[in-house]
């Protein structure tokens, strides 16, 4: 079980990292866009 | 934007679809006990990355051949995205391999790591290349041109396990023999491979929007900086 956490939490730490800060330069870009 | 929106959504709900059928549904493997349940990610992870690439690979081509604005766009686009799912599944597999087969790096070589590795720095590359060339369209040729001859290791990668036997098991969802699979695990793959590919699918058209928004605030930064330049009137008086 330990290595499933740890293979999750490896592969969701990435996956969620890059998925959020895609989200925030894209509203980041259609802010300024608007602006 | 509502359209992004929309398919992030569907994403979220066919992530949360696939953990239910990996974690409840889906029977626990007799042999490898809970870690084999890393299946249901690293595998679909692996398959999004092939396919980010062959949009890299398109997109390039089509640059070459056409000198499309949008051709090299897309590929811009997906080439992170592809970096980023064999990030996850070399993380993943790298967990995977070391609870089953107790790997470490000095033991003897793996042909699916390896060539997966070579995969990542190809397109790490990519990446760098497109980031320290001078603007413009040299930097979208010599990218263009490694995302082209760059895709070859995809095959390589897939069909490693079969050209070289080491420790990494064969292909189990598209062998040879049909699906080496029990149903209720094969049903939680299917129901995890079409999650990730939408989330892929939406990362992909976000990065593009991103490049849109990115490029359209550069010609506009031009544009300003033209009006600044003394000797525009025509600029200047708009």
């Amino acid at each position: 079980v330990t290595y499933l956490v740890l293979g999750y939490a490896a592969g969701s730490v990435l996956l969620g990292g890059y998925v959020v800060q895609t989200w925030r330069t894209l509203r980041a870009l259609e802010r300024e866009d608007r602006g | 934007m509502p359209k992004l929106r929309i398919a992030a959504l569907a994403s979220a709900v066919g992530l949360t679809a696939a953990a239910y059928l990996a974690f409840v549904y889906a029977p626990e493997d007799a042999i490898q006990g809970p870690v084999q349940r890393i299946f249901y990610l690293h595998v679909p992870s692996a398959i999004a990355a092939y396919a980010c690439f062959t949009a890299v690979l398109a997109g390039s081509v089509l640059f070459l051949w056409r000198q499309s604005e949008t051709a090299d766009r897309l590929a811009r686009a997906a080439a992170p995205v592809g970096l980023l799912f064999t990030s996850v599944t070399f993380a993943m597999g790298t967990v995977w391999a070391k609870a089953i087969w107790g790997w470490d790096p000095t033991k003897p070589w793996d042909a699916r790591l390896t060539s997966t590795a070579v995969l990542w720095v190809i397109y790490a590359g990519y990446l760098l290349v497109r980031r320290f060339s001078p603007p413009g369209r040299t930097a979208a040729r010599l990218a263009a041109i490694v995302g082209t001859v760059g895709f070859i290791d995809v095959p390589v990668v897939h069909f490693s396990v079969q050209w070289w036997r080491t420790i990494h098991p064969d292909r189990l969802v598209d062998a040879t023999a049909g699906p080496a699979l029990p149903p209720e695990m094969l049903t939680a793959f299917i129901v995890a491979m079409a999650a990730v590919l939408v989330l892929a699918g939406t990362m992909v058209a976000a990065r593009y929007r991103i490049e849109v928004l990115k490029e359209r605030r550069e010609a506009e930064m031009d544009e300003e900086a033209l009006v600044a330049l003394p000797g525009t009137p025509a600029r200047a008086s708009r």
